[in-house]
């Protein structure tokens, strides 16, 4: 289901590591040093609300840094060099 | 919100193409998560307080409220940049197998491409990738996915699309998934009722983008998109 404009989504710290592909370890230290938004339940569990980890995690990462060394490096390949490239793969 | 699904065709070019076409929308859909996430984040605030009240559990971490009002106040930064008329409710949709698939693509052909992309690299496109999407359907298993596609990798981009209930999924690969170049190819998936019309970057950029100025979009301003994305005090 979409979470966007529909019920938000709650999932565990193992479900976040798993969709995000890092370690349960990482999404506990995000917790931890309170960079995302989390429930914390009674029996110490945590529950962290999707899309308020997916807006957290560009304060998780420098994003816009990150974009642009990529570009810099990588941004002047063609759209149809790609194209190529994946015509060869795809055969 | 209207949700797309793309294809490693429309992703990778996207991501390695900073002067074409496909990085335009790419921004049209960083300005889509940055609406989406504003909207999302109000009503999350008040389904928190009902859970945390419920389950006896208490909010903490980042604040709920602030995510929500930098959200706001970035969505307006870049839509003072964008033509008039650009759609802020466009919503790029993923799901861990399609983010698998991009990422061993992006590994396979980016150092042929550019023998400087490392492994190394590659984990940053995702995360590229993971920034823009307003949601990641729910894990599934793709060797029980239905076979909707001649090419059994293709199948899990499909299967995202009818999962997510999106409304489009761009691909140009014409042979597997679009296959039709000039127009639209319907998927469905009988169980559910759900369907969701394929076709090329071109055929969808003529289609649903040329009701403004779509070619007046600059690349170069998705690191403002990303910025706001990770707008912090």
């Amino acid at each position: 289901m979409p979470a966007i404009g529909s019920q938000p989504k709650l999932i565990s710290t193992k479900e976040a590591a798993a969709l995000l592909n890092v370690t349960q370890r990482t999404v506990t230290n995000w917790i931890e040093a309170d960079k995302v938004p989390y429930l914390r339940l009674p029996g110490g569990e945590y529950r962290l609300p999707l899309s308020g980890l997916l807006a957290s995690l560009s304060g998780t990462y420098d994003l816009r840094t990150e974009l642009e060394a990529l570009d810099e490096r990588f941004g002047a390949i063609d759209e149809a060099d790609v194209f190529e490239e994946l015509d060869r793969t795809n055969g | 919100m209207r949700l797309i699904v793309l294809d490693t065709s429309v992703v990778l070019p996207a991501l390695l193409s900073s002067g074409g076409r496909r990085r335009k929308l790419w921004l049209l859909l960083a300005y889509g998560a940055l609406s989406a996430r504003a909207d999302q984040a109000r009503l999350d605030i008040e389904f928190l307080h009902h859970e945390a009240a419920e389950l006896g559990g208490e909010l903490a971490g980042r604040q709920i409220e602030e995510l929500a009002a930098e959200a706001e106040a970035g969505r307006a930064r870049v839509a003072e940049r964008l033509p008039a008329g650009a759609p802020d409710d466009l919503g790029l949709v993923a799901s861990r197998p399609v983010l698998d698939e991009y990422e061993r693509k992006l590994a396979e052909i980016g150092s042929r491409l550019n023998p400087d992309v490392r492994a190394e690299h590659i984990p940053l496109f995702r995360r590229q990738v993971e920034a823009a999407c307003v949601d990641i359907t729910n894990d599934f298993e793709v060797g029980d996915i239905p076979n909707y596609t001649p090419d059994r990798d293709d199948d899990p981009v499909v299967h995202t699309a009818l999962l997510a209930d999106a409304t489009w999924l761009v691909a140009d690969d014409k042979k597997h998934i679009s296959r039709e170049p000039g127009g639209t190819f319907e998927y469905r998936d009988d169980e559910s009722g759900r369907h969701v019309s394929a076709m090329t970057f071109d055929y969808f950029a003529a289609t649903h983008l040329s009701h403004f100025d779509f070619d007046r979009i600059d690349g170069s301003w998705l690191g403002l998109a990303y910025a706001q994305l990770g707008a912090r005090d």
